[in-house]
């Protein structure tokens, strides 16, 4: 049973443009039966904040290739549990604790294919 | 589940592991390692000798401001001076926006910069004029080719009007490996022999033109855009098409996530590719129009332009360029396959 959980999302990159232009987001995540983590937050993501394009933004089960994501500043990559299991804030151990923040960056691609540097 | 310590200094969080080595770094060291890394490409590559006067192509994307970030940060240490130019192709409201950027870029970092618009250069042919006139011909994306081509010729002779000796562009790993995906699917072994390689060595009376960022992968360069806090500009272009390039980095995608290194392993392999005899480009010589590099009676730019101004846009596009004879009247171009409409690189 996890609780509703305050957090904050920014799109970079690009990637805002798949988000009528707006590059941060306060979210409150409804509570509910499964704990949040990384999956599901970005599923939460594609049906609630998403304008546009979802195959942009998400391809199958994780974010598209070529997109970026940060959590609390760090490549989400790093976090050891990596995706689908990591628990947002869940970086030191310690229990889910605000502010945290997910930031979202690319797709370059939009950009790139056009006209470049 | 904690967040490794760096690898490099052992005292801060570790904000992301680098793609080549895996090693996990923080922030400040990874900057660091980055700005090391572009400085060992240009010194071992000898690409810009002290006192060179550098033009660097600015669009206010974010390669090309982590580009002008990084070798500003340099410029002491390699006895350069930067100059910034920025080239507008008249697409109305898109490269206002990037031109805005790019202005701020040049206030705050104090560098001169010079604008090159396509409409002095190319007898009032904007992208938008473009666009009209290739809009007719049923492939929208056609005018992507034309883009690439005149942005290359438009950076060079805004380089000349500053007294520049080189030209850097920001293309980075990722660029490479696609451009060496796409010119091995297409067949395109004169490009797979110029693509490889550092730098252009500026022949027929060309700049010398290279690619500091090179060897840095795209994801490393938006992570040190991001932590430095850079101020870029990333929009799509109004243009912007569903082009070959974009299957091209998905492909590269899928094999980066699977080997990490891919995207280096493959610009390198590029370098050391040897074509085989039967394969290699005569060299080339020179336009008659305008005196540039090419391998044909006309230059791209200049068979492009010939194109616009006789109303019949497609006639340069495509591998034969037959019908472009430029003493005799135009003749009808013969179907000459699909035409290679993706926006090519600045190369």
């Amino acid at each position: 049973m996890a609780a509703p959980l305050s957090v904050q999302v920014e799109f970079g990159g690009g990637a805002e443009l798949l988000f009528d232009g707006v590059k941060k987001h306060q979210v409150t995540l409804p509570g509910q039966e499964e704990p949040w983590d990384i999956r599901n937050l970005l599923v939460w993501i594609k049906k609630n904040l998403l304008k546009e394009r979802p195959e942009l933004f998400i391809r199958g089960d994780s974010v598209r290739p070529g997109i970026l994501v940060l959590i609390n500043d760090a490549d989400w990559e790093l976090l050891e549990a990596g995706w689908g299991q990591a628990a947002p804030g869940r970086q030191d151990g310690s229990p889910l604790l605000p502010p945290f923040l997910l930031e979202v960056l690319g797709p370059q691609c939009l950009q790139q294919l056009a006209l470049g540097k | 589940m904690p967040a490794p310590r760096c690898a490099s200094c052992h005292k801060a969080r570790a904000a992301l592991r680098r793609p080549r080595s895996g090693q996990a770094l923080c922030t400040t060291c990874f900057c660091a390692a980055f700005e090391a890394e572009v400085l060992h490409t240009v010194v071992a590559g000898r690409l810009l000798p002290p006192g060179a006067v550098v033009a660097v192509g600015a669009s206010g994307g974010k390669d090309s401001t982590v580009l002008a970030h990084v070798l500003r940060e340099l410029a002491p240490r390699l006895g350069i001076s930067l100059h910034l130019v920025a080239v507008d192709e008249g697409i109305g409201g898109y490269r206002d926006a990037a031109l805005a950027a790019v202005r701020r870029q040049a206030a705050r970092w104090e560098l001169p910069l010079t604008v090159v618009a396509y409409a002095e250069l190319f007898g009032g042919w904007t992208m938008d004029a473009v666009a009209r006139s290739t809009a007719g011909s049923g492939r929208s994306r056609s005018c992507c080719t034309f883009c690439g081509v005149l942005r290359r010729r438009a950076l060079e002779e805004g380089a000349r009007r500053v007294g520049a000796t080189h030209v850097v562009t920001g293309h980075n790993a990722d660029d490479m490996a696609e451009t060496v995906l796409m010119n091995f699917l297409r067949g395109d072994a004169g490009r797979l022999a110029r693509g490889g390689g550092l730098g252009s060595p500026g022949e027929g009376g060309a700049l010398p033109r290279c690619r500091p960022l090179q060897l840095a992968s795209q994801k490393e360069v938006v992570l040190y855009a991001h932590f430095r806090r850079l101020d870029y500009f990333s929009e799509e272009c109004v243009y912007a098409p569903e082009a070959f390039r974009g299957h091209a980095r998905d492909l590269l995608k899928l094999l980066e996530a699977a080997r990490p290194s891919a995207v280096l392993d493959l610009v390198h392999s590029a370098e050391r590719l040897a074509l085989a005899p039967a394969a290699r480009p005569p060299p080339p010589g020179a336009c008659s129009r305008c005196g540039a590099l090419a391998s044909r009676a006309l230059c791209q730019a200049c068979a492009l332009l010939e194109g616009l101004n006789r109303g019949r846009p497609r006639l340069a596009i495509g591998k034969g360029r037959r019908g472009l004879d430029e003493e005799g009247s135009p003749r009808e171009p013969q179907p000459s396959g699909p035409p290679t409409s993706e926006p090519i690189p600045g190369f």
